[in-house]
């Protein structure tokens, strides 16, 4: 269909008054993984919280559309039932809300006619399997006392429960050693691989490339000062990680974007 | 613990007129907890419960206190005598009906390594005056405090817990959790005295509160007096609204403003409620905070 993909639209954003995205266009289409890079202040997560509707984010101008869908106008709690998901870099604690409570509340919400109790506990249990997660997470309280890890899997569980249309990955592998990057991974590739996963369109926010070896990027942008300056294949992340960011600062430094 | 004859066993409970008195012989270990209905609709209202544990005794009591009409005005005296070593839990679930006013003593002494647990949920009522006063009275006492209030439309409650440290070695834990919505006005005073010759005496007071909307609001004051240098005395407390980002994190996983609301006050309690015994007593009180928040949010 013409009009599948989330679609970004001269996107422009400002936080406390300063204006932070000075117009984003960025297409991912379902199935596809887009990798967005940039050094730390380039505006990334700005973009990430603009999409999912954080009311400290004020947009300025431009659109967002979901498979057709103009997103900017929903409330979060819309966006999230139009089939977008958003991974926080540093999700809440929510103290007193049990793990499963929250989950199978989330799943109602975008799953209104659901699977019965006994495979609805099957499926997280599997998917608790594949993130090297010990059920005894269900009853604690979400992200309360959590490790950076258990924070990532935690909002990876959610990934797989959900099954949006969308993912938004903001700075998933931030914090995170080797088992939990490698669990994250192998998360991720575990729902593409399903047939309720298999169109999910991927953005995956990082500052360093070590995710995209776990789950390969088909395209990778790069942010500077509220902008992409620039877009190329899976090679382009390979350079941010031999050069840095400034190589590619200078390159584009003369006004090409 | 020895086991007994059932005769030997089973608790004394002698209720005549407006008064009951549950006495439970020494050693006597009490699985079933004992229900104490106060029908505020009775005639005449229920005035005074005693319990007098023996020593080496344990036992659970469940106070539901119910009914009444708009207008009516009901005192109620509990004092509970807790014997050396004995283990007494008491749990309040009170649902008066909206519009009575109601001022509840509840005292308890407590005897040489003697236990006593309060759980008060204070959830009807239109007035609620609730004191529980916890005495040590002989070394090694212990007492748990643990209640939940939440005033909403135009509800008034004021809750009083306090805890007297007169005797060295002795611990007591305070929680409490209360949620004002809509026009609900709460006042929580908080008292730990640890006297001067407790000496190795804890005390710990924790008090949390939530404000939902801008006319809800909840008084809270802590008093610690203490005489003794030798004892440890915590204090916390946080009145707060809720939470923007923690409303953000839900919504952005597709569940209503409404819902997520529901869920972050329901969780709120928790630090409380998990001290009451029993998940279906827990479940049952979850089910009443859930139908209050409902009425705040219409």
């Amino acid at each position: 269909m013409s009009n599948r993909g989330l679609v970004i639209s001269g996107l422009r954003a400002s936080v406390e008054e300063k204006e932070i995205l000075k117009g984003i266009d960025l297409v991912v289409e379902p199935g596809k993984v887009h990798a967005l890079m940039g050094p730390n202040g380039s505006g990334k997560s700005t973009l990430a919280f603009s999409m999912a509707g954080h009311p400290n984010y004020k947009i300025e101008g431009g659109s967002v559309t979901l498979d057709g869908t103009e997103i900017l106008d929903l409330s979060p709690d819309k966006r999230a039932r139009a089939g977008l998901f958003l991974s926080f870099q540093y999700p809440a604690a929510i103290p007193g809300v049990s793990v499963a409570n929250f989950i199978r509340t989330a799943r109602m919400a975008v799953n209104p006619d659901d699977l019965p109790p006994a495979k609805f506990r099957k499926l997280i249990y599997d998917k608790l399997d594949v993130l090297d997660m010990d059920a005894a997470f269900l009853s604690r309280y979400v992200n309360d006392g959590f490790s950076g890890g258990e924070k990532k899997r935690l909002e990876m569980l959610q990934l797989a429960i959900l099954n949006p249309k969308y993912a938004v990955l903001d700075e998933t592998d931030s914090g995170l050693d080797v088992d939990a990057l490698q669990a994250v991974g192998r998360s991720i590739e575990a729902m593409r691989a399903t047939d309720e996963g298999r169109d999910c369109g991927f953005l995956i926010i990082t500052h360093y490339p070590r995710i995209l070896r776990h789950v390969p990027a088909d395209v990778v942008h790069i942010m500077m000062d509220g902008r992409i300056v620039k877009t190329g294949g899976p090679d382009l992340a390979e350079r941010v990680e031999r050069e840095g960011y400034d190589g590619i600062r200078e390159e584009v430094v003369g006004g090409v974007a | 613990m020895a086991s007994l004859s059932p005769v030997k066993s089973a608790a004394s409970i002698d209720a005549s007129a407006d008064r009951t008195l549950i006495e439970i012989p020494e050693g006597a270990q009490l699985d079933d907890p004992i229900v104490v209905d106060v029908d505020l609709d009775a005639a005449p209202v229920p005035a005074a419960i005693r319990v007098v544990a023996g020593a080496r005794s344990r036992v659970t009591i469940v106070e539901r206190l119910h009914g009444g009409t708009a207008g009516q005005t009901v005192a109620l005296a509990c004092d509970v005598v807790v014997g050396n070593g004995a283990d007494v839990t008491y749990t309040v679930v009170q649902t008066a009906t909206t519009g009575v006013k109601i001022a509840a003593t509840r005292n308890s002494d407590v005897g040489s390594d003697g236990t006593v647990k309060w759980n008060v949920a204070l959830l009807g009522g239109a007035g609620a005056v609730d004191a529980v006063v916890s005495r040590h009275v002989a070394p090694g006492a212990t007492t748990e405090i643990a209640a939940l209030f939440f005033p909403v439309a135009r509800e008034n409650v004021q809750l009083t817990t306090e805890v007297r440290h007169e005797t060295p070695r002795t611990t007591s834990q305070t929680v409490v959790r209360s949620i004002a919505a809509g026009h609900g006005r709460g006042r929580y005073f908080g008292n730990i005295r640890i006297a001067a010759h407790a000496h190795g005496s804890e005390a710990s007071l924790r008090d949390d509160t939530l404000l939902i909307g801008k006319d809800a609001k909840i008084d809270a004051i802590p008093a610690l007096e203490i005489a003794a240098n030798d004892v440890k005395a915590f204090h916390g407390a946080t009145v707060g609204a809720i939470d923007d980002e923690h409303i953000f994190y839900l919504m952005s996983r597709g569940i209503e403003r409404d819902a997520a609301e529901k869920l972050i006050a329901l969780g709120f309690f928790e630090p409380a409620l998990s001290r009451f015994p029993g998940e279906a007593l827990r479940d049952e009180i979850r089910t009443l905070l859930e139908a209050k928040l409902a009425v705040s949010q219409r």
